[in-house]
């Protein structure tokens, strides 16, 4: 029969530890003590960790399969029907880029940050390369798109690295992607109103920017101050 | 026995009771709502005699021998013929029910050393009803390694054909009252801790002396739940203050065996949840003020009337037609998703206490303990099942977080009280 020195409370006697404060069993007038028989334990010390009932992967094939099925017709009724123009082309390059975004990577046991990133990337110049294929009186659009395109992905990249470095709070979270946002709106309002000689857009960059901005002073506020984490977690249990 | 025959012979099907309706739809793929009921006999359990005895007491509980269906408008269940099995217990209970597995048993059965334990989904019946199960469990296992075991108690007789009013939904019977009650209770504080991975839990039991404990009890002049909710409060407040910050409301929810209240036999779920609250911006409180709090409290709610009142609100909420004939599919997602947003919100805590488990004399001086322990929860440490046979009184934390110093400053404040407290865990 032992006790704990610290709870006071009386052990089963095959606990190697106090199962309330960690303290550990030890007897100093006796060896090492024998491992006690299974069935003596009051809990079995066999885990059961269940099967998952749908495999992620299975079920992303499932969805890569059902999203192909009309993609196929619809390029069947192009081809032999509604032939005027070959739109099927754009329900071909969105399905693309969701399945890209959103099937992707389910495939995959572990994330692999890295190459969604490229992947998404590329896709999305792609859908914007589409476009640009089938209006080609616009190219200058597209140049603004390719920009802001590319800006958001180096803003995701830099994102996955500071990411990826440690383990951060939620808020800490928030912080970045508003910080990454402010500056990406700033950068993608000014990059359209060059490319398309429309200061509007740099007016609504600037505008997202400071609401981002907002957003990103609001957090780090709530990161710093105390009594704003405690207002938080009273009425909005946050 | 032509009665007995005749309800096998029939297709069984039942619907599911109010309480039930909910909990097909909370379940995900790590949580379902579900509790154990454990005992411990004097003797090694033999898997194969544990099996037969399951296979002899099944046709005595109809209501528990089913499979879960999904119907157009709501879930039901529908007889299961497939083969029972017995399980070697495992160190994580009650991990997630899934409809398909366990030969599509909403039950499990465990046998460890002298023990045997079921893991049983809360759609199937509540906590009475497992201890009424796996006390006729152990009282026929008993008699199949020779021992003479009268029935009585909670104890059935595997012979005896099943009641109509055993396999009732209570709460349509019982709900009659002109005032429809709808709780609203407030966001609770809720411990912050690192939670386990997926699928485990940890479990830790108190094993005190009933006698010792219903003595401290009567000197307050409360019951032992009434004890245990107030010693919960005061161990929560504490925790608050300790944190920093504002300070929320600290709420004990604690179920109520509606039986003892509106009678009947029923071993479908027949509980309804009252709730201890205790708002610390007021100030201070004193353990004896707690459990006067504690005391009015539940005695103000714990009555016919009151419950009447939100059994009715609750049924009539499945009567209204726009529930009762939406799909099944739509009143899952709303379900579900009302679950996962407001989940334990309302509580801190949970105690759950089956009273003593009245076991006939003979099936008595064979058990040492009974273990009784509800599912742990997604954002409390604190739900704790109590039971008492002989005079072990065994208080049991569900916790699916590492830390345990919630269990700690519990089970140490009966030490401070010079209660003899035993402790059991399957923690390293």
């Amino acid at each position: 029969m032992s006790y704990c020195v610290h709870c006071g409370v009386e052990l089963d006697r095959t606990a190697k530890t106090c199962a309330l404060c960690g303290t550990p069993v030890l007897d100093p007038s006796a060896g090492p003590p024998p491992d006690p028989d299974e069935a003596d334990r009051p809990f079995s010390d066999q885990l059961l960790i269940p099967k998952q009932v749908m495999k992620k992967r299975f079920a992303a094939a499932v969805i890569s399969v059902v999203l192909l099925i009309p993609n196929i017709v619809l390029l069947f009724v192009n081809l032999f029907f509604l032939n005027r123009t070959f739109w099927s082309v754009y329900v071909f390059s969105s399905t693309l880029l969701c399945w890209t975004f959103f099937v992707f990577p389910f495939f995959f046991r572990k994330a692999k940050p890295y190459l969604y990133w490229c992947l998404d990337t590329v896709s999305a110049l792609l859908y914007a390369y589409v476009f640009w294929l089938m209006r080609s009186n616009a190219p200058r659009t597209v140049q603004a798109v390719f920009s802001v395109i590319l800006l958001v992905s180096l803003a995701a990249l830099v994102f996955i690295l500071w990411y990826r470095r440690k383990k951060h709070s939620k808020t800490g979270i928030a912080i970045h992607v508003f910080a990454d946002l402010t500056v990406v709106s700033l950068l993608a309002g000014l990059s359209a109103a060059q490319l398309l000689d429309k200061p509007d857009f740099f007016v609504i960059g600037v505008i997202c920017s400071l609401c981002f901005a907002a957003l990103f002073v609001f957090f780090v506020y709530c990161h710093k101050s105390r009594h704003m984490r405690a207002y938080l977690d009273k009425y909005f249990n946050v | 026995m032509s009665k007995r025959k005749q309800t096998e012979k029939k297709p069984l099907w039942f619907s599911l009771d109010n309480a039930a309706k909910i909990f097909p739809a909370q379940n995900t793929s790590t949580w379902s709502n579900s509790f154990r009921v454990q005992m411990e006999l004097d003797r090694k359990i033999n898997p194969a005699v544990l099996r037969a005895a399951l296979e002899a007491v099944m046709p005595r509980f109809p209501s528990y021998g089913v499979k879960i269906r999904r119907g157009f408008f709501w879930f039901y269940l529908e007889k299961n013929e497939n083969p029972l099995t017995v399980h070697p217990d495992i160190k994580n209970p009650l991990y997630r029910v899934n409809f398909k597995e366990n030969g599509r048993y909403l039950f499990r059965v465990y046998y460890h050393g002298s023990r045997i334990a079921v893991d049983c989904y809360h759609v199937l019946t509540d906590g009475h009803g497992g201890a009424v199960f796996l006390s006729t469990l152990a009282a026929e296992y008993l008699r199949r390694e020779g021992e003479k075991i009268p029935a009585g108690g909670f104890s059935l007789s595997p012979d005896a054909p099943p009641t109509p009013e055993e396999t009732e939904d209570s709460f349509v019977r019982s709900a009659s009252s002109e005032v429809k009650k709808l709780k609203k209770d407030g966001i609770s504080y809720h411990v912050k801790a690192d939670p386990m991975p997926d699928h485990t839990v940890n479990v830790t039991s108190g094993i005190l002396s009933f006698a010792a404990f219903h003595r401290l009890t009567k000197e307050k002049n409360v019951t032992v739940t009434e004890y245990l909710a107030a010693l919960m409060l005061s161990v929560l407040l504490e925790r608050q203050k300790r944190d920093g910050g504002r300070k929320k409301q600290v709420a004990v929810q604690i179920p109520v065996d509606l039986r003892r209240v509106f009678g009947g036999e029923t071993l479908r779920n027949f509980t309804i949840c009252m709730l201890v609250k205790v708002d610390p911006n007021k100030g201070e409180y004193s353990f004896d003020e707690l459990l006067e709090l504690t005391k009015y409290q539940l005695r103000l709610q714990n009555t016919m009337k009151e419950h009447n009142a939100s059994i009715t609100a609750n049924l009539q909420i499945e009567r209204n037609p726009f529930v009762r004939f939406a799909p099944l599919f739509l009143k899952n997602f709303f379900i579900s998703i009302g679950f996962a947003i407001a989940a334990e919100q309302t509580s801190s805590a949970l105690i759950t206490n089956l009273g003593k488990v009245e076991l006939p004399e003979e099936l008595a001086r064979h058990v040492k303990k009974f273990l009784f322990m509800p599912a742990p929860g997604k954002l409390n440490p604190a739900r704790l099942g109590v039971a008492t046979v002989n005079d072990s009184l065994v208080i049991t934390f569900s916790n699916s977080f590492v830390q345990s110093d919630v269990e700690r400053a519990f089970f140490t404040a009966f030490v401070k009280q010079g209660l003899h407290v035993k402790i059991e865990s399957n923690r390293e």
